[in-house]
């Protein structure tokens, strides 16, 4: 497996936004969301460019909500994730704690 | 609770030079509208702006190259054709009449029209730019306008006058002499390069 079937930080972060999001994933929750669990603020075009990566690569679907006034008549983008998305996140997981496993300085729980 | 609109300029510098704007606008002004800074909004669109201008950049290399190169040539072209000789004859229509030319030009109303040529063949060189790359017009011209900053920065004298104001307080009329120019150079490319532009492209990529 090349290192480009790895899904990076910031996509995995993402990936696991959208997962406890479920049906409310778009811009303002995804961000809000990382912001929140992981306390690093992020830019939404950061956001937008990284779901579209992962939609370009087949891991997140989307689609296009009604648009509604307190965005100033703007749609909302919805995504979600796919099954390949999903067995992605699953073998990420997988080769993480395979990792971490191997580190023994950290199975204590020092860092 | 804000009022529902947000700063009207970010908006617009987002719809003219983002490519998601519909669906990122809505976020930022439903963002805004719960509370944000308008600090926060216009830094948010730059981010955007700058994230949207590297995409188009990375996925086009070869097409950035030409923009430079279209655009570099025309301005060489008429500089080399125009401006070259029309400097002197402006000088000595000026030295006649006891009218010293200086590199302080702002302090001199004299020398406004001389500074013209410039603004104008920048502007031309980015309106060529733009008309050879109407589909990524937006991305071509920023690529164009950084190479010429880099250029008035690095070889024209910018750095070099940072570093004179340093040391010489005295070198500070000059150093704002060249920005003025920067700004104005830079100003002339993006009108240049923009003249004609229809907005509906980037809001129907959305």
């Amino acid at each position: 497996m090349t290192k480009r079937d790895y899904l990076g930080n910031f996509e995995l972060i993402v990936m696991l936004a959208l997962m406890r999001l479920r049906e409310d994933a778009y811009g303002v929750p995804i961000s809000r969301e990382i912001e929140e669990r992981i306390g690093r603020v992020v830019a939404l075009a950061s956001v937008y460019a990284t779901l579209e990566r992962l939609e370009s690569k087949g891991l997140v679907s989307s689609e296009l909500g009604e648009p509604t006034p307190e965005r100033g008549g703007r749609a909302k983008k919805y995504f979600h994730i796919t099954a390949k998305g999903l067995r992605e996140v699953r073998q990420t997981r997988q080769a993480l704690t395979k990792l971490w496993k191997r580190l023994p300085q950290l199975e204590g729980g020092v860092t | 609770m804000k009022s529902l609109e947000p700063p009207s300029g970010p908006t617009w510098l987002l719809n003219r030079f983002g490519h998601r704007n519909d669906t990122l606008t809505g976020d930022l002004i439903e963002e805004y509208n719960q509370g944000r800074s308008v600090a926060w909004y216009w830094g948010q669109v730059l981010v955007a702006i700058v994230a949207d201008f590297g995409k188009e950049v990375r996925v086009h290399k070869v097409l950035a190259l030409r923009a430079i190169a279209v655009g570099w040539a025309a301005l060489y072209v008429l500089l080399r054709v125009v401006e070259n000789p029309w400097w002197p004859f402006y000088y000595r229509k000026l030295l006649p009449r006891g009218l010293n030319p200086s590199p302080i030009w702002w302090q001199y109303y004299y020398l406004y029209p001389a500074l013209l040529i410039p603004c104008i063949f920048a502007g031309a060189s980015g309106w060529l730019v733009g008309r050879c790359h109407r589909a990524h017009r937006e991305a071509m011209v920023l690529i164009y306008l950084v190479s010429v900053q880099l250029w008035l920065f690095c070889q024209g004298g910018g750095f070099r006058l940072m570093e004179d104001v340093l040391g010489n307080r005295r070198f500070l009329p000059y150093l704002l002499s060249w920005v003025a120019n920067f700004i104005f150079i830079s100003i002339a490319i993006l009108l240049g390069g923009l003249w004609g532009a229809s907005r509906k492209r980037a809001i129907l990529s959305n």
